[in-house]
């Protein structure tokens, strides 16, 4: 079943067997890790996940969320990220110590972890913040108080990224489409998900794209014809429609 | 409605929380779709009638406690005192998590007071300059609510922190009281809502033992 895509080990690294060994029922869940400094918004993140069927860890910053994944500085020992297994990050931004956007740059910039999905949570709707964490490769930005609809929406999001075969290269073919929008200003929009890339090396790495990510030039240079992967669904549309209706 | 609106710093909320709630005989219909999983199937409802006991000796409590916690709620939403969010909240109520609301209510009280009282202490003081830190209460206040759906709470909170932006020293005590007060009263509301959950319960379970 396509519940095995879930396991992020798949989408980490290429040249791991695509054949899952390990138990079933640790990776028929998505272990997602939640960070937040409020103890009310970690019981309910917490509560939505894990009646979304996801299995959680929540920390309450980003210190402790770096501890658990083993990137804190004063232990740099080498991680066993198949017992960790964490499919998704989500985070607040506004937190004491270290920023949601701070523990975004942190993970992207870990070669272990920078594949995995980073959310970050918000209770102000500001653009120039979305944007910049999108910039820096958050996968989604959902306003607080976060919903079940919220929560659903990641899933299916996860599912379309890890689905076994030519959907799996969407995830990344879509951070490849923005990329590919800054430099190449071409347009057809109409990309399909195959062509745009032949190997998913990871491109989303490599932080080349100084310029803001298509995502904020959304409404103008994606204005008619919307790329696949990046239409209703996209939660900038959604933020913008809710901003101005 | 007939329930006053407690006009903005006149309101005893002591006496809000005396007044019980009457309700005609009859099984309430009005229910405002707040869903329930735990209600009882009509069938042992028109068996009970036929006997000839009193309807209030046959269980029927539990639908009339249903009726006034949806009135209660109906009440609080016209008000905006809660918002859609506390209804997120009792979705994410089930079997596998049956006191989730509560729990998570009584987390957001505690932090609350805390809150409260921090920010009070700080305005107390005779040489108070730390708008910086009251604005870092009030953005936790400001959140938490948010995340409940206590919403006059909220909006309170958030003109709150306009005036302390504008370290205006007079405006926020005047928001510090208002939000004290909007807090009461949604606590008060609150703790109504969650004994008349509670007595709901425990009607429920008299009237159908096999169930439990």
């Amino acid at each position: 079943m396509a519940r095995n895509g879930f396991t992020s080990r798949r989408r980490r690294s290429e040249k791991i067997d695509a054949f899952d060994l390990t138990p079933p029922d640790h990776s028929q869940e998505v272990h997602v890790l939640a960070v937040d400094d409020s103890i009310i918004d970690r019981k309910v993140i917490e509560r939505l996940l894990r009646i979304s069927c996801c299995k959680v860890t929540a920390v309450d910053s980003g210190r402790r969320a770096l501890q658990f994944l083993g990137l804190d500085d004063e232990k740099s020992s080498s991680v066993d990220f198949d017992t960790l297994k964490v499919d998704l990050i989500i985070t607040d931004y506004c937190m004491p110590g270290m920023t949601g956007y701070e523990l975004l740059k942190k993970i992207k910039e870990s070669s272990t972890f920078k594949e995995i999905p980073v959310v970050i949570m918000s209770s102000e709707n500001i653009m120039a913040r979305i944007d910049r964490c999108l910039e820096e490769g958050a996968e989604d930005f959902i306003v607080k108080p976060v919903k079940l609809a919220d929560v659903q929406r990641i899933k299916d999001y996860m599912a379309r990224e890890t689905k076994p075969g030519n959907d799996q290269e969407s995830g990344i073919n879509k951070r490849k489409l923005r990329d590919s929008f800054d430099m190449s200003s071409v347009s057809p929009p109409s990309i399909s998900p195959s062509s745009s890339s032949s190997s998913p090396s990871s491109p989303l790495s490599s932080p080349s794209s100084p310029t803001p990510s298509s995502r904020s030039t959304l409404p103008s240079s994606l204005s008619a014809p919307s790329s696949p992967t990046n239409s209703l669904d996209s939660p900038i549309t959604r933020l913008k429609m809710t901003n101005t209706d | 409605m007939t329930d006053m609106l407690p006009a903005a710093g006149s309101c005893r909320v002591g006496l809000m929380s005396q007044r019980r709630i009457n309700l005609p005989q009859q099984t309430a219909r009005e229910v405002t779709g707040y869903g329930d999983r735990r209600s009882p199937p009509p069938a042992l409802l028109c068996r009970g009638s036929k006997t000839g006991l009193p309807v209030w000796m046959l269980g029927l409590g539990a639908d009339r406690l249903r009726a006034d916690m949806n009135r209660l709620l109906a009440l609080l939403f016209h008000q905006g005192v809660l918002d859609e969010q506390f209804l997120q909240l009792q979705q994410l109520q089930d079997e596998s998590s049956p006191n989730f609301v509560s729990e998570v209510v009584n987390i957001y009280f505690h932090e609350s007071e805390k809150l409260l009282r921090n920010l009070r202490g700080l305005l107390m003081e005779r040489e108070f300059s730390d708008y910086k830190k009251m604005g870092i209460h009030l953005n936790q206040f400001v959140g938490s609510s948010s995340s409940i759906g206590a919403k006059r709470v909220r909006n309170v909170c958030v003109a709150f922190r306009a005036a302390s932006e504008q370290n205006n020293r007079a405006g926020c005590f005047r928001a510090l009281e208002l939000l004290e007060h909007e807090y009461c009263y949604l606590k008060n509301k609150l703790h109504e809502l969650f004994q008349i959950e509670q007595q709901r319960v425990l009607a429920a379970g008299i009237r159908y033992p096999m169930q439990n």
